[in-house]
Formats: C-alpha cells, structure tokens, sequence
C-alpha cells in the first residue's frame, strides 16, 4: 500500500512537471511568435506561407479595420484559405488592444 | 501646507464662485443699479444638470407655476463653484424649442405619421424579433446601436441590459471619436482608464502641463482651477499650436506643428534620462521596461524634435529641464492627443514621461484626461443580465462595413454619424441598414435616415443619476415635466429589453429603482446610496464601499502604487510593440505626401457650442456666432492672395467646406483650423455650415479616428 501511494505520488510529479513543461514551452513558443497586430509588412512578409503581397493586404486589412481579433478575419484577404491559417498559427499570434474602455 | 479636508476644500468652493451670484433677487439694487423688484415667487428648487460637457455642471433650476424662473450654477458644488458656461445656459432654450420633436412618428413616403409610443415600441419589437427568427444563431451583430452621451446613467444600463439580453453585442461608445486612445492607454499602463487625480489638488501642483488640453473652451468652468494653480504659485504651460482661450491662463505657450506631440515628449524623456533627471531609485524599484525606453527615444534629440515639431531646440530644453525640476507636476491630456493617428504612442510616451520622474502618487501629480471621470464597475452587474455565449462587440469600422453589406436589420440611431470621418460614408452605410430607429431632440442629418423616430427628452425633464469629471456621482431631479410624449431612455430600453427577454431582464418602474438595485449589486458602489446623493449637491466620489467611508478625493493610487497587477509599472508591451512615432496618417509632411493638400487641418470646439448637434439650434448661441470660419497664419494667407473676411473654401481629399478666413497670428504657419459643430439642419444662420467630417478622410489609429493633422488646401471662393 505504501509502495502505491509512493508509486502514485512520483506519478503525479512526473505529471505535474510535464504540464509545467509543457506551459512553459508553450508560453516560450508564444513569445517567439509574430504579433499579428504589430508586425511590419516586412516581418510579415519572411512568415513561411506569406509573401509581400499577402503581408501588404494583411497590414492594409488592419490599418483599415482595427485590431484583428481573430485569425479567421484573414480569410477576408484575396489568396488566403484555411490550410494557409492552419499553418500561420506557428508563427503568428494575436495581441490586440481591446478599445473597449471607454469612459464618456 | 493646510490640510485639504472637507471643510476647507468648500472654503475654497465658496472663494470661488462667481457669476451664478449674480442670479439672486436683489443684487442688482445693492450694486446701485436700479430699484429693488418685488422678489421671484418660487415654488421649489431643483438640482439639475447640463448635459453638455463631462463636467457636468450642476445647477439650481428654480421653478414658479410650473415654468424655470432662475437657472444657475450651484454655488456650493465644490467642483464648479457655481460656474455655468453658454452650453448649459442654452438647455433652457432647447427643451422649450419649437423644432423639438415631441411624438413618436413612422415614415410614411417622404413624410411622417404621429404613431403611439405603444405602436412605436411594437414596430421595433417585431423588426427585432424578425431579425432573430430568420438569423436564427447568427443575429449578434444584426442590431446595432450608436451610443449618445446618455442623459443619465439609467439609461446606459438599461439599453445594455435590453441589447444583451436579447443576444446583441454591438453597442458603439462615443470614445472611438473621443478619447479611447486615451483611456486604453492609461488603462494598459496604470490600471485605471481614468484621470489619476481629481481637479482641486491643481491647487497642490507646482507644475501644470495643459498637453494639447484647451480647457478654458472645451471645459469652460474648469478654468477657475488653472486660476487657483496659478495663484498658489505653480507655473503653467500650454502646449497646443494656436492662441484660445486657454492661453491667457498660462505663464508659458509651447505652439508647436499639430501631431508631433510624442515627439516632443519623446525628445523629453531622452533629455530626462541624459541628464539624469528622473527618479532612479523608483525606476529600479517599480518600473520595467526603462532600457528599451531609452533606447526607443535616443535618436529623439532637440535637434531632431526640432526639426519635426518645429519648435526651437531650446524650447525642447528648456521643457524638459522644468519637467525634470518639478517635484510635483500634473499632466492635462488634451482630447485632442487621442484624435490623431499615432495618439496611442503619444499618449504612452506621456504617460512614461509622468512615470519615470515619479509623477503619479501624492498631492499635486497625476494625470488628468478629458472624459476621466466615469465610475468603474458597471459590468459587475450588467454581465448578469448578459445572453450566454454573448460575442464581444464589434468597432465601428467593422460595423459599417456590416452595414454597407446590408448586413445590419435594425439601427438604434442615438447620436450623430457626423461624428465619424468621411461620414458621407457612413451615412451611405445606414442608407443600407433595414430599420433604423432615431432617438433625439431635433429633425436633424440623423432623423432624416430614420424609419421610425422615438424622441428623448432633455436633461431637465427626466431624472437619474449623473457623473462629473472626477468620478464623482450625483443623482438629478426632473425639473420640468417630459414635453409632448418624449420617452426617457431608460424607459424606452427597459421596455424593450422586457419584450426581447422577459424571463431575464429586471422589472422597476423608475430610474431610482434601477439605480438602487445596481447599486447594491456592485460593491464599490454601495456607500453611494440615493439618500445620500440627494443630500449631497456636489455628489459622492466613487468608489465608495460603505456610507461612513470617507470620500475618496484626491490622487486615486491612494495606495502609493498603482492599479496594475503588481502596482509596477511596465513600459514595455506586447500589445503596443515597441515605442515609435510617425507622421499623422495624411500629414503633408510624411513621405510620399501629395502635394495638392500642403496644410495641416486642425479643427475642435469652442467655447459655446456642442460638436455637431443640440447647441446648433439654439438661437441664442447663433447670435455671437458668424458661419463656419477657418483661421489662418498671416505668410500662409497671404501665398494665397487671402485676408480677413475672405470668402474661402477648405478642401480636402473628400471634398471642401465653405468658410470665412481669418487671418491671425495666433495659429502656426502651414496650419489651419475651423470648429467642429456645424450642422446643415440648423435652424439659425450663425449655426448653419455643411458637416465637418464630410471632409474628413477615414484615418485611424487602432483605437480612435483621426480628425486632425492631414492634409488640405485653402482656396479663394
């Protein structure tokens, strides 16, 4: 019984630490990724499965319409599709200032 | 140093009040001037107040037989003194105007047809509801509303409460074209969206920094205060590029070229951090971010600041060297900050500036914004009342291309689309938008794309409860009865939202019920009972927890830290990527300018009239007004043959506006400005002038429009 709760202890640690892991990764890996809602045209534009004139109407599309909120809103933009959304999720991330506080 | 308590913040209150005495019933005879008239027979007297600017004024209306008498400032409001500005004085005029609409009507051709407020709300139930019946569960955005500055707070609740309840997100804030530019930033950076002081510790200052911030015209009774910092001995600068009103308050002008602000304040900071003339030990405390702030505005010297903002390089010194040697300063950010489209970075490098000389805490520091005063807190009670799943609401550029696409059923059209840029656009927008409900006072630009009109009552004939400018709450009695069958807006919603979702939204019968069950649903609001409310006439500040709390006056990081998670500050941000400046969007001066439209536009309010809407028809303000003009630079003039009293037109990329010159030196060179509240409609000639934001180009940050600093031409009628 006490080699279980021992055993089971150990596991849940390993676990605990694999999650931590996991987080930490996936926080590094955010960190490395493009702000899609501050990135020049040229940072855009070296974004595998982007080229200039994708990284031009995605810049145009922001500068008119505000913040992009979510990756789907792309799909707005001439020569974009889902696979190419799928695959943009490894280098892109969205930070976006909310606008929402208003106070008059 | 007297300790600003209570007592001695209302002798300071009384030292200042000044015109509203001149109302009371026999002055006029102790001044020598005439024979005493038998005194005012007054029922009873009101507390009221303007509707106009976030000061918000509060009034004294007296009352005999039923009609106003005696209109004034309250002379024991702390924050006003009693003072009342032309706006306000014009209320009495409007709400017994012969142009106010006063009966629900529907369109019937090309005219109206009086319908009941019962057929009127049952006309908009039914769009909505066919709106959700044929959208099924993709209806969120379908309905849509254009936010007024709300007559009383009730009203805002209630409309929120009725659109999310029914599933609808898109409730449009004024403060895309107001200061949302502001108010974000203050919130990313310092935890609050709001100004960080209250107005009365300018009488603690040593510095003042009027950034952009022409009070003595946008903010009228509010001048008394740069007055009383002056008097106590702090200096004040101004900083905007042409003589108003506000200049003859200051010790010091700084004009410099429209929207080269965060150069300027980028130049300061590099000069602070050069010269060492900031708080070291507090940055290494309490703030993150300062070696990329340094580096960020290095290239920013008084040379380089020179050359874009136009100042002297010793001017740029001589600023940075009085921000440094300040030990406290309270910034003033000026409205206009946020109406440019690098605002959000301007008003990011003020706020470090403030920061990093450790600016925000105490007596006397702080920073002050237009619009600062909103409580907090109001989602504590509307997120119960919120559909689930409920999307978050779309910004205004998103909205009208919605309705472009004729992808919106039903518009609740409660305040102007003038106030957006290239609003020709926009109104072309509403033209495709299947009902759309207005909600206002006059047959105005609005009511004419209308379906159906409900009209609102003014301020003085509803009651609830209001803020000022200091987060202070107040509660407001109806003074006159509503005229004709105007409904209040919390009336109107509350109904609505009771047919849209009966099974969720609340039941009360009066805009105090509703204030009561808010304010014991949110716990920063409940010391602010209406008992107490209408027994205080300066109102209470929030938030207040508890009815024996005292007030919360003064620097609002009480606390000694600030509202951030860790009360630090973090100059760096994700969000914001790095700090940069650039050139206003259609500046004549960034690269690859077209060279058709070599001036600079600036426009803005005067002292005496409301942006584009209710102050138009009052025929009192039209008499000290003259038509649109636009003041110009004696060399810029005269490159185009014009003088004063010129016939000319102002032409943009959009189009152009008619206007009188005049030439003035109190405006920079290359730069020129004309008001912003002209309206078409306009009963009176004085206040007659074609929209201004027709000739607006569609420019905007990432949070606000952009109304100044691009391009355009001056050309002889």
């Amino acid at each position: 019984m006490k080699r279980l709760a021992s055993l089971l202890s150990r596991a849940t640690l390993c676990l605990l630490l694999c999650l931590a892991l996991g987080a930490a990764t996936a926080v590094a890996a955010d960190q490395e990724k493009l702000n899609i809602n501050t990135a020049t045209v040229e940072q855009l534009a070296k974004v595998p499965g982007l080229n200039e004139t994708l990284a031009q109407e995605i810049v145009k599309y922001r500068e008119e319409m505000g913040d992009i909120k979510a990756m789907d809103e792309l799909l707005e933009i001439k020569g974009m599709d889902k696979a190419l959304l799928e695959k943009l999720q490894e280098s892109i991330m969205i930070e976006g200032v909310s606008g929402s506080d208003c106070t008059c | 140093m007297k300790k600003l308590d209570r007592r001695n913040f209302l002798k300071l209150g009384a030292s200042l009040v000044g015109a509203g005495a001149l109302g009371v019933p026999g002055a006029a005879s102790a001044m020598g001037r005439g024979p005493e008239r038998p005194p005012l027979a007054i029922d009873r007297v009101v507390n009221g107040n303007c509707q106009f600017c976030q000061v918000r004024c509060r009034l004294k209306l007296s009352l005999s037989g039923g009609r106003i008498v005696l209109a004034e400032g309250d002379p024991e409001d702390v924050w006003t003194a009693g003072a009342m500005c032309p706006k306000g004085k014009s209320q009495l005029e409007l709400v017994e105007s012969p142009h106010r609409l006063l009966y629900p009507m529907v369109r019937d051709g090309s005219s109206w047809k009086r319908i009941t407020y019962a057929q009127a709300l049952d006309l908009v139930v039914s769009r909505i509801e066919e709106c959700k019946a044929k959208h099924q569960k993709d209806y969120s955005g379908r309905v849509v509303l254009f936010s007024p500055l709300w007559d009383c707070r009730e009203g805002e609740i209630a409309a929120d409460m009725a659109l999310s309840a029914a599933g609808f997100s898109n409730i449009l804030t004024p403060g895309e074209t107001c200061i949302s530019s502001a108010s974000n930033i203050l919130s990313t950076f310092l935890g609050t969206p709001n100004s960080t002081t209250t107005v009365n510790e300018l009488e603690n200052t040593g510095l003042v920094l009027l950034w952009g911030a022409n009070i003595a015209e946008t903010l009228p009774p509010y001048a008394r205060w740069i007055e009383a910092a002056r008097a106590k001995g702090a200096k004040v600068l101004y900083l905007d590029c042409r003589t108003t009103h506000t200049s003859a308050l200051c010790d010091r002008q700084i004009m410099l070229r429209p929207g080269t602000d965060g150069v300027l304040a980028m130049g300061v900071l590099n000069l602070l951090i050069q010269t060492g003339a900031y708080d070291a030990d507090y940055v290494a405390a309490h703030v993150r971010g300062f070696d990329n702030l340094a580096k960020a505005v290095t290239p920013y010297t008084p040379e380089e600041v020179a050359r874009i903002t136009r100042l002297p390089a010793e001017t740029v010194t001589e600023l940075a060297s009085a921000i440094g040697a300040s030990k406290r300063t309270i910034l003033w950010l000026g409205g206009s900050l946020s109406r440019y489209s690098n605002g959000m970075q301007t008003i990011r490098a003020l706020v470090a500036m403030q920061g990093i000389t450790n600016r925000m805490f105490g007596p006397g520091s702080g920073i002050i914004t237009m619009e600062g005063g909103k409580p907090g807190d109001d989602e504590v009670f509307l997120e119960h009342y919120r559909a689930e799943g409920l999307p978050e609401g779309q910004n205004m550029r998103r909205v009208t291309r919605s309705m472009a696409k004729g992808e919106v059923d039903v518009l609740f059209l409660n305040s102007s689309y003038r106030r957006y840029p290239d609003c020709n656009a926009v109104k072309a927008a509403i033209e495709k938008v299947g009902f759309v409900v207005f909600r206002g006072h006059f047959m105005n630009e609005e009511a004419a794309l209308a379906q159906l009109i409900i009209p609102t009552p003014f301020g003085l004939e509803s009651d609830g409860s209001m803020f000022g400018a200091e987060r202070q709450v107040f509660w407001r009695e109806a003074t006159l009865a509503p005229a004709g069958e105007v409904v209040a807006d919390w009336k109107f919603y509350r109904d609505l939202g009771q047919r849209l979702a009966p099974q969720v939204y609340p039941k009360f019968e009066s805009a105090g019920e509703l204030y009561e069950m808010f304010r014991k649903a949110v716990p920063s609001w409940r010391g602010l009972s209406l008992a107490r409310l209408q027994k205080a006439p300066s109102g209470v500040v929030w938030p207040s927890f508890a009815e024996d709390e005292p007030e919360r006056i003064g620097n609002y990081f009480a606390a000694g830290k600030l509202m951030t998670a860790d009360g630090d500050l973090e100059l760096d941000s994700s969000v914001l990527g790095p700090l940069t400046w650039q050139e206003p969007k259609g500046s004549p001066l960034a690269d690859k300018a077209a060279k058709d439209f070599p001036l600079i536009f600036t426009q803005g309010k005067v002292a005496w009239h409301w942006q584009q809407s209710l102050t138009n028809y009052s025929q009192l303000i039209a008499q000290f007004c003259s038509g649109r003009q636009v003041f110009v630079h004696p060399s810029t003039a005269g490159g185009y043959g014009i003088e004063s009293g010129d016939a000319v037109k102002i032409r943009t990329e959009l189009g152009e506006l008619s206007a009188t010159a005049v030439v003035t030196e109190g405006i920079l060179p290359g730069v020129v400005f004309t008001a912003s509240h002209f309206s078409p409609s306009a009963p009176f000639e004085g206040n007659r002038g074609q929209s201004i934001n027709t000739v607006v180009p569609n420019n905007w940050d990432r949070v606000s429009a952009q109304f100044n600093g691009f391009g355009c031409q001056l050309v002889k009628a």
